[in-house]
């Protein structure tokens, strides 16, 4: 239009010219780019460090010193988090939250969609799991939460009853199961299969203490006789063993998947070298070099769990107590209370912050101990109980359990948390695992932090949920005092 | 009575050139004459005469001719006059005749030679307008507002109209980054390509009665900008040079090498840090801001020329300007050209048309808002290792053996830099008929297109570019922009009492903007950079790119009536169509209506002959502002290009963009305004005081979204604000004669800024840079500028009662205000801190002239206004413990020896966690400046063909009076107008500069 035409009606129609319209998406490439979407957000790369020490420094085995990171660490460390602390925001609950946006917009735009019915019941399927996975991890952190099932859900959304919540979970991941390939069966390493949605199914079983249905479905997992254990467990976390690369990794049932470039790297290893670090005889494969980031934060492990390792313990082997420095000079870091690190994440081609490692959420080991776990709660220790955690043990090269170790179901409850932290430092699960047992709250106590309280077993709603969905709710005893 | 034969000549005080047509009588008779060509004049006069020199525009001056033969008589010009002609949105008016808000400038006005932007042009000269440096970064664009914060998210910079084409200000390359380096937050300003010597006048409309003409962008007002036209005669040649030399004007006084090392060691000693880390060994003493600043040189050239016969005038000019800046591999080049042409014949037709071209080079070094490596030199600078050596032995650069995650400040200057190359061309033709001598008829069309390319380089020296071997990254970008408007304007005597003056019109205005971005990583060898951008590893190349338009179409309208000349009265009127609303909302209607009445014409203060003005005025009216991004309002798919990895590899992903809101529409605020302005005893004094009450409804908010929508926020028409103030002007001559005067000037304008209503808005916080949580708050009942976050009220002294607190918290640590009296400081303790807006804001002028010698003085400040000190937060909670530290804080810290209140002893900062906003790094941003001065001479000239010339120096930044700490009271890194931040902000300067102007 130009000013001769002044009276055409469309005069003020001007074209998005770098976006797409609702109609462009209802194809399969479309449904396709925005399934990626979703499982972008679920593949939290940088956000992952977050999340292994959310669940660690407010426990017995993870520490951290100095830093802008320590800002929001010390609060979690003294338990004086509230709700305007970032990363519950930031790194626990919007990505989550965008996750499930996307999933319920395919879901739907995909009964609408140009494409195959196969593709169709495909990607419904993915998009449950993944939207039925983060209202999982969602409530393990929060409790119930607002239950978005549609992009229509208003924005000021009150959070679900426990029943709803648990119901839509449990609905969900078994909805799919046989909708999903079978593990090694999925169009690419990282997209959904039946055993993903199974192992989330078991873990979210387990920390439900629901013991009898966490055990079937971690059977059910083993059942796919898909899996196993990896043999080397010092090597196991190494880039080149991950799951698309070395096809021997049968652990991994589900990761995020980290590159070492910019925004997809792994931030944990970092974050756990010292500042002036050059080189460790503990890890003689690995070389600093220049352009490897090593943050001002320190991600520490607490000096008593590492020394309860046992002496032939091959775990105990990625976690680093001396290294040299840039001067040369041996630095003993057991000198420091709580000062050893984790090098799970270790690589030699690290790039800034970015190292590729990929972040389990849940290997193999998990799915075994979780099983044995429930078997024990559920009818105290047995043999295939002892089976199961013997197997992880025989692989850290530790002497096997007996049921002469294990007389009664607490002790067994006890050498299985034991196990569990060795197995599991530095991938974020002690958190959920003290909780299950009630011990969160006795063990920061014992560690002198006199104010945990029961309101620490969920954490808050972050503030700017509460901000601007005044009828979500909150976790008892966090509402902001005006 | 003898008869004596006087001759002379009369010329203009300020440049020396004659003044013809000037008029020359015996005082109380009519006989007399006018002066010729060249000013000059003879006439016959009774030896016991006065003689009175008059002329439009100037002071009249009275002479007793005595035994005087020759008389010559300089004459200054009256610059309140109130004949002059003022230029208004869509027309000109006298300025008597005015009945809104403007404040008009002209080029006398503008201290010629002092001002490196037009911007600066308008600091401190205009009550109501807040003008303030953010940065000392050449070309970083200057805060200009007027009136206050009226939008909270559609922006608060005034519309620029430069010759009556509206300024497109999207920048065709933003800000962009690589990996956190070399972002600029500060973006260049859009006014950048015009050279302030080619300005006439400059006219800020301020109410809404001048601004509802502009409709949907009058919110923030308008700043009018004519430039220079030729006038029929000879030819007129203007070249004026300067050069000068700009040296950092403030640094932050961070500890010293030994004080460092004392200070370190003894908290160490006390208890905190950690032993490794304590300061051994031979030292140095390195001042790291001094290491990374230099002196830095200025110098423009403008060379103009002007002229005209018959019906043709013309000005033409080029100009040249390079101002390097003051850390290394920053600066700006700007070479501009302007010609303006125009043939026409009064009331029967004008046909004319104005070409503006421009090329910028800038030069941009490290300016992030990040954290560590990802910051800037200035940065690292700050924080530093005093005890290190700038160099080794070996002449490389000594890295710290503890701020590992910080750069060396010399590395990274010299390794992460920027530069941009920008073309921008614009002009206007129009033509004008009159039907009849009262009617005429205006076509005009305009056009813009600006065009930039940025390139950036991070090299492999550096600790961010060694990540990738290197990065460089080319963004291009083009804006452009038409428009074509028609008007009709009538302008009638239509009897002795009443005058009538209409305009009517239509405008369309097409925006268009494209861009391209690429970059690349990991290169064999640091030579080729951005020069051959794909010789990078090829899986790590990305590329992007964008388009988008925009459409505004408008008509508008307005009437001035007036009645005996004494009573004024104008209406106008503005519907906007923009296409950046939804299709529900598309049109919005601006009128307003402005009433003036001139008392001294009306008979009763006939007697009271020292008025020379004295004008009531009152306006009211309604304006919006439309500066969101585009399509707002629609639902959309967007990539990114960093979608999941599958297999090992990066797959494309599409999300959705953002709620779409299909009633969005224009934020339009009202506003009242009433004002004096005034003259007394010849014009000796004269000035304005008005008060005005501006309410903005549905704002154009971006509303925050509950995270669990998975949208961060959405645009939505909610809430109010409220701008109310007072804006007082004075200009004096203190002395008047003819040779030497004194003439001062003031202004003085208040704002006070209520954010009244945010719908369901619980409160917005925002302005966090780098590591620093987000400081400031908005909330109803309070201003847009409130800072939120911890009252300290002291120290932790021995004595006091530690039962029921934390057992961390030791003697010396800071106390802070525990509102929830629960013994914790938690969140919940964050109180109001203050506004980062002053009380008032104000300028002064003082201008001696003696003979051929003039002395300009201009000073401005503020009051009131906090600003985040981002070095103090640092300081008080240290991202590591071996950064350098503020010295004043540390040295005076609270020790058993030494228990004061004021300082905590800094041994173990985090006892209480981290209250990074708090009432001490938060500070009082008052302050006073002596912004310029300038003297100037003028050499006495026989005549010939130079007309003129002058010698000046300028000064300028000479010295600011603030109790502020940091680099500057004004100084604002986060590139935004409300919320104002001082993090290793660009060092503003002091400028020296020697210049000269010759007119042929």
């Amino acid at each position: 239009c130009s000013l001769l035409q002044w009276g055409c009606e469309d005069m003020l129609e001007v074209k998005p010219y770098s976006e797409l319209s609702d109609d462009a998406m209802l194809t399969d490439n479309g449904i396709r780019a925005l399934l990626n979407s979703c499982y972008r957000n679920m593949q939290q790369s940088t956000p992952s460090r977050w999340q292994i020490n959310v669940a660690e420094v407010t426990t017995d085995i993870g520490y951290n010193t100095g830093g802008q990171e320590n800002l929001q660490m010390t609060q979690l460390i003294n338990f004086t988090w509230d709700a305007t602390l970032g990363t519950f925001n930031d790194d626990h609950w919007a990505p989550w939250y965008r996750a499930i946006r996307d999933a319920n917009i395919i879901l739907e735009l995909a009964p609408k969609a140009t494409l195959s019915e196969e593709n169709r019941a495909l990607y419904t399927a993915e998009a449950r799991m993944l939207r039925g996975y983060a209202y999982a991890m969602l409530y393990n952190l929060f409790g119930s939460v607002p239950l978005r099932t549609t992009s229509e859900s208003p924005a000021q959304l009150a959070r679900a009853s426990d029943d709803e919540m648990r119901s839509f979970i449990e609905s969900e991941l078994t909805a799919v199961v046989p909708a999903l390939p079978d593990p090694g069966a999925e169009a690419a390493y990282g997209r959904a299969n039946k055993g993903q949605a199974l192992a989330v199914l078991a873990k979210y079983y387990l920390n439900t203490r629901q013991w009898q249905k966490a055990a079937d479905a971690a059977q059910d997992v083993i059942d796919l006789g898909y899996y196993g254990l990896f043999d080397n467990f010092e090597e196991m976390f190494l880039v080149k063993n991950e799951g698309d690369k070395n096809k021997d990794n049968k652990e991994m049932i589900l990761v995020i998947p980290c590159l070492n470039q910019d925004p997809y790297g792994n931030w944990y290893q970092a974050g756990a070298l010292p500042p002036d670090f050059a080189s460790s005889a503990q890890f003689p494969d690995f070389q600093y070099k220049a352009g490897m980031s090593r943050f001002a934060t320190n991600y520490r492990m607490r000096s008593a769990f590492v020394n309860s390792y046992g002496a032939t313990d091959v775990r105990a082997k990625l976690i680093m107590t001396e290294y040299v420095n840039e001067k040369g000079v041996t630095v003993d870091l057991m000198t420091q209370a709580n000062n050893a690190r984790s090098m799970k994440y270790y690589d030699n081609e690290t790039s800034g912050n970015h190292s590729g490692n990929d972040v389990p959420v849940i290997r193999y080991a998990d799915i075994l101990l979780t099983r044995a776990e429930a078997l024990n709660e559920a009818d105290g220790p047995t043999q295939e109980a002892l089976d199961l955690i013997n197997e992880v043990r025989g692989r850290a090269g530790i002497a096997e359990l007996t049921l002469a170790d294990a007389p009664d179901k607490e002790t067994l409850r006890n050498l299985i948390l034991q196990e569990r932290a060795w197995e599991f430092a530095a991938e974020g699960k002690r958190r959920e695992d003290l909780l299950r047992h009630d011990r969160f709250i006795s063990t920061a106590q014992s560690l002198g932090i006199a104010i945990a309280a029961d309101k620490h077993k969920l954490f808050p709603f972050p503030q700017r949920e509460r901000d601007t969905n005044k009828i979500s709710g909150q976790n008892p005893d966090y509402e902001t005092i005006q | 009575q003898q008869e004596v034969t006087i001759k002379g000549k009369v010329t203009e005080l300020v440049d020396g050139t004659g003044l013809p047509g000037v008029n020359v009588l015996i005082k109380g008779t009519s006989t007399g004459t006018t002066t010729d060509m060249n000013g000059e004049y003879v006439l016959s006069v009774p030896s016991d005469a006065t003689l009175v020199f008059s002329f439009v525009g100037y002071f009249p001056e009275e002479i007793v001719v005595g035994s005087q033969t020759e008389i010559n008589v300089p004459m200054s010009p009256d610059i309140t006059t109130l004949q002059e002609m003022v230029v208004v949105g869509y027309g000109t008016v006298k300025r008597s005749d005015l009945t809104g808000s403007v404040v008009s400038l002209k080029s006398d006005d503008l201290t010629p030679g002092a001002n490196m932007s037009v911007g600066q042009v308008l600091q401190g000269r205009a009550p109501g307008v807040q003008v303030y440096q953010k940065s000392g970064e050449p070309g970083s664009a200057i805060s200009v507002k007027i009136r206050g914060i009226s939008s909270i998210n559609a922006g608060n910079d005034p519309l620029y109209v430069i010759d009556g084409m509206p300024v497109n200000t999207v920048q065709p390359v933003g800000s962009p980054s690589i990996v956190g380096t070399a972002a600029n937050q500060n973006a260049r300003s859009p006014l950048n390509g015009i050279n302030p010597a080619d300005i006439e006048s400059i006219e800020i409309l301020k109410d809404a009665s001048a601004t509802a003409i502009y409709g949907s962008r009058g919110a923030n007002g308008v700043v009018l900008i004519t430039t220079k036209r030729g006038s029929a005669g000879a030819l007129k040649i203007n070249y004026n040079v300067q050069a000068g030399t700009q040296r950092v004007a403030n640094k932050l006084d961070m500890l010293s090498g030994p004080e460092y090392r004392d200070v370190l060691n003894s908290i160490i000693d006390a208890g905190g840090g950690v032993a490794s880390e304590r300061v051994t060994g031979d030292i140095a003493d390195t001042d790291w801001q001094d290491a990374l600043f230099r002196s830095a040189p200025i110098q423009s050239h403008d060379l103009s020329f002007s002229g005209g016969k018959d019906n043709t005038k013309f000005y033409a000019s080029i100009g040249y300007f390079n101002q390097q800046g003051v850390i290394k591999n920053s600066g700006t080049e700007r070479y501009t050209a302007k010609i303006n042409l125009e043939n026409s014949v009064d009331k029967k037709y004008a046909f004319g048309m104005t070409l503006n071209g421009s090329y910028i080079h800038d030069n941009f070094n490290s300016i992030g808002l990040g954290i560590n490596e990802n910051a800037s030199a200035l940065y690292s600078a700050i924080y530093y290792d005093p005890t290190q050596a700038v160099y080794d032995a070996n002449g490389l650069p000594t890295k710290s053996q503890f701020l590992t995650n910080i750069d060396h400040p010399i590395t990274m200057t010299n390794g992460q830099y920027a530069a941009a190359d920008s073309y921008r061309f614009f002009g206007t033709i129009y033509g004008e008929y009159y039907i009849l001598p009262e009617l005429s008829a205006k076509v005009k069309i305009s056009g813009d297109v600006n065009t930039s390319r940025r390139n950036m380089w991070v090299d492999p020296s550096t600790l961010v570019g060694i990540q990738y071997n290197g990065i460089a990254a080319v963004n291009t970008g083009e804006t452009n922009y038409y428009m074509t408007e028609g008007t009709l304007n009538y302008n009638k005597q239509l009897t002795d009492d009443h005058s009538l003056n209409a305009v009517l019109g239509v405008t369309y205005e097409h925006f268009g903007s494209n861009s391209f971005s690429g970059s690349g990583r990991g290169y064999f060898t640091p030579d080729l950079t951005f020069n051959a951008i794909g010789t990078g590893s090829a899986q790590l190349n990305q590329v992007g790119s964008g388009r988008q338009s925009a459409i505004l179409a408008s008509y508008l309208g307005r009437v001035n009536y007036s009645f005996k000349n004494r009573y004024l009265l104008t209406a106008s009127f503005r519907a906007d169509g923009s296409s950046r609303f939804g299709p529900n909302n598309r049109f919005g209607y601006f009128p307003s209506l402005a009433a003036a009445w001139k008392i001294q014409e009306e008979s009763f203060l006939s007697g009271l002959n020292f008025i020379d003005e004295l004008k009531l005025r009152g306006s009211y009216g309604t304006i919006g502002n439309q500066g969101i991004p585009n399509y707002m309002f629609l639902k959309t798919y967007v990539a990114d290009g960093r979608g999941p990895i599958f297999n090992n590899s990066i797959v494309t992903q599409f999300y959705p963009s953002r709620i779409a809101n299909p009633d969005l529409k224009w934020e339009s605020a009202t506003q009242a305004d009433i004002g004096v302005d005034f003259s007394f005893f010849d014009r000796r004094l004269s000035g304005s005081i008005e008060y005005y009450n501006r309410k903005t409804s549905d704002l154009l908010l971006d509303v925050p979204q509950p995270p669990s929508t998975g949208f961060g926020s959405k645009f939505e028409n909610v809430g109010s604000m409220r701008n109310t103030g007072v804006d007082i002007g004075l200009s004096g001559d203190v002395i008047r004669q003819e040779s030497f005067t004194w003439n001062v000037g003031g202004n003085i304008s208040t704002v006070r800024n209520k954010v009244l209503d945010l719908g369901s808005v619980v409160e917005i916080v925002r302005g966090g840079a780098g590591n620093l949580p987000a400081p400031a708050i908005v909330r109803e009942g309070e201003s847009i500028g409130a800072y939120y976050g911890y009252g300290v009220v002291g120290v932790w002294q021995v004595n006091d009662n530690y039962e029921g607190w934390s057992p961390n918290i030791k003697p010396g640590d800071l106390k802070f205000y525990d509102r929830t009296s629960d013994k914790l400081i938690t969140s919940d303790d964050r109180v109001l801190l203050g506004s980062s807006l002053p009380q008032y804001t104000y300028g002064f002028t003082s201008t001696w002239t003696y003979k051929n010698i003039s002395l300009a003085a201009f000073f401005e400040g503020a009051h009131g206004g906090k600003i985040l000190n981002a070095t103090a937060v640092d300081s008080y909670f240290p991202v590591a413990f071996r950064r350098n530290k503020l010295a004043e804080p540390y040295l005076n810290r609270w020790t058993p020896e030494n228990p004061t209140n004021e300082y905590p002893s800094f041994v173990n900062p985090a006892s209480q966690g981290q209250q990074q906003i708090n009432s001490r790094t938060l500070e009082d941003g008052s302050y006073l400046r002596l912004q310029s001065v300038r003297l100037s001479y003028n050499l006495p000239l026989a005549k010939g063909p130079i007309k003129n010339v002058q010698f000046y120096a300028v000064g300028q930044n000479l010295f600011t009076i603030t109790d502020y700490t940091g680099m500057d009271p004004a100084a604002n890194a986060l590139g935004e107008d409300v919320v104002r931040v001082d993090y290793a902000s660009y060092p503003m300067t002091r400028t020296y500069l020697l210049g000269m102007n010759i007119q042929f």
